[in-house]
């Protein structure tokens, strides 16, 4: 039964991703246009890294090739996340908005319905970024291109949990937002940045407080080189952050007050 | 006109005011990027890195990268609220205020940034001052860019963030334009480090282009001072700037309107 119960929603997920792939692909142009603009926008932003690696050669043992292997997995998880995830940065307004309605009255898990209720097409823009970047990192090599994909469906789940977290505040703190925006904001930034520059507390601080290191530095260091007791700690540190976002979420959605806006706004 | 738009900036700066959560988390944000440039910095100065960029060391660099921060973190996301007015069709009722559009959107800018600025300080400000420390000023150069040449770049980034809303009338979504001039804003403007730690060519290309106007130039004048000779064109390179920049501002407006539709109803 419960076997059942598991593959009808992953043949509904299925069902809803494509439909939300063939609704963006409607508008060829605009389809395209956000992927180029995309890998665009990664690429320019590279160019710093380059100027600086150029001049500095290396940050704590991190020299510009493992920035394009951090950079990497960091892009294509946040790519994954945007196409497989796209509706989680609109959870906390929908929150705040009381706009989870119809939603609850659908016998699918809300909080799946909910992420998977829009995809952002630009993401897939920063997933070719990231595999590309990956291929020449020059660490790309024999199992490398099998742990790839894995460490960048776990940076996506790292960045989900997270943003779920944050949202989840909305429960609570009625607008959040911002504040989610902001935070979730914060943890692409500080994933994209050499952790050779942090150290002892600074590396604790963004491993508890923003969990840039389950969702790039463990994954790009294991592609570097491999431990089991990292990938036991990447393991492990996803799982507490993975049970603290599905805590947060269903704590705050037995609070949940309805907007009664269902019939304006759906 | 000035009293009406100042009003409309009070309007825009209150309502910003109403949310002081929000405002503080761009606050938090901005406090993420200085503490992160400050451990990259003091990494790259135990290297040794730091050694020949003259007055720049780490308070200095951390210092620069919160001017040029507030630069880009200030005006907020004037480009999408223009966006949303052209396509739902609010732009069209503003016609109707006895005010030019342009005047009008400059005025919410100015309020915006002026409510998002506090925010952005309340939180920027201490961190820099007690955990990073301060660089050595030259007083009269940092009171003259912070009073008057940084305010204008961050008004000028707002009239580029609305001139890119209005492009809403030609295209359906403004968000990957926005995203191409952040970037390049960010290289070619200096948002991280001054533009002078670039490869000669890229620093020829940086000088010609509006980005430094806007970054670099408020930054390096506040934290590295001037150089004898250097103030008079960094401020004919804003006058000529900003005459450009809003210039294209009103230019879009104008053909912006051209394409409104008022229905009725």
């Amino acid at each position: 039964m419960e076997h059942d119960a598991r593959a009808g929603l992953a043949r509904w997920l299925v069902a809803q991703w494509s439909a939300s792939l063939r609704a963006a692909m409607e508008f060829r142009a605009a389809f395209l246009g956000q992927v180029i603009f995309m890998i665009a926008n990664n690429l320019l932003f590279l160019v710093f890294w380059v100027i600086f690696f150029e001049r500095f050669e290396q940050v704590g043992g991190w020299g510009l090739r493992e920035l394009a292997l951090l950079y990497g997995v960091a892009a294509a998880g946040f790519g994954l996340s945007m196409v497989f995830l796209g509706g989680l940065p609109e959870l906390a307004r929908r929150i705040s908005q009381g706009r989870l309605d119809d939603l609850l009255l659908k016998p699918r898990p809300v909080l799946c319905q909910a992420a998977v209720s829009k995809m952002r097409v630009s993401g897939l823009g920063d997933l070719a970024v990231g595999v590309g970047l990956f291929a020449v990192s020059g660490h790309a090599q024999g199992w490398d291109w099998l742990f790839f994909p894995v460490a960048s469906v776990i940076a996506c789940l790292a960045f989900g949990a997270f943003g779920t977290i944050c949202s989840s505040l909305a429960f609570w703190a009625g607008r959040a937002d911002t504040v989610a925006a902001q935070a979730t904001h914060a943890l692409v930034v500080v994933a994209i940045y050499p952790p050779g520059a942090f150290s002892g507390w600074s590396r604790t601080v963004l491993f508890l407080l923003l969990p840039a290191g389950l969702m790039s530095y463990l994954p790009a260091e294991l592609l570097i080189e491999w431990s089991w007791s990292q990938a036991g700690v990447l393991l492990f540190g996803n799982a507490v952050l993975f049970v603290l976002a599905l805590w947060a979420w269903s704590a705050g959605l037995a609070r949940y007050e309805s907007g009664n806006l269902t019939q304006a706004l759906e | 006109m000035i009293s009406a738009v100042l009003a409309v900036a009070r309007g825009a700066a209150r309502e910003q005011l109403r949310y002081p959560i929000d405002l503080l988390a761009s606050g938090g944000f901005l406090a993420v990027v200085l503490f992160l440039y400050w451990r990259l910095w003091t990494v790259v100065e135990s290297q040794g890195g730091l050694t020949d960029l003259g007055r720049f060391d780490v308070t200095a660099l951390v210092t620069y990268l919160l001017v040029t921060e507030l630069v880009v973190l200030a005006p907020g996301a004037l480009h999408l609220q223009v966006a949303e007015d052209v396509r739902s069709g609010v732009y069209s009722v503003s016609l109707l205020r006895p005010l030019p559009h342009a005047a009008w959107e400059m005025g919410r800018a100015l309020g915006t940034m002026s409510a998002r600025l506090l925010g952005l300080l309340a939180l920027g400000l201490p961190f820099l001052v007690f955990v990073v420390g301060l660089p050595e000023l030259r007083w009269r150069d940092a009171l003259l860019a912070l009073g008057f040449v940084l305010p204008v770049a961050i008004l000028l980034e707002c009239a580029v963030r609305v001139s890119i809303g209005l492009l809403a009338f030609w295209v359906e979504d403004v968000a990957p334009v926005y995203w191409i001039w952040q970037k390049f804003l960010f290289v070619l403007g200096g948002l991280f480090m001054p533009i002078e730690f670039y490869p000669d060519w890229l620093y020829s290309l940086a000088s010609w282009l509006p980005f430094r106007v806007l970054l670099h130039d408020p930054a390096r004048m506040a934290v590295g001072g001037l150089a004898e000779g250097e103030l008079v064109p960094l401020l004919l390179r804003l006058l000529f700037w900003s005459a450009v920049l809003f210039g294209g501002l009103l230019l879009l407006e104008r053909l912006g309107r051209r394409h409104v539709q008022a229905q009725g109803g």
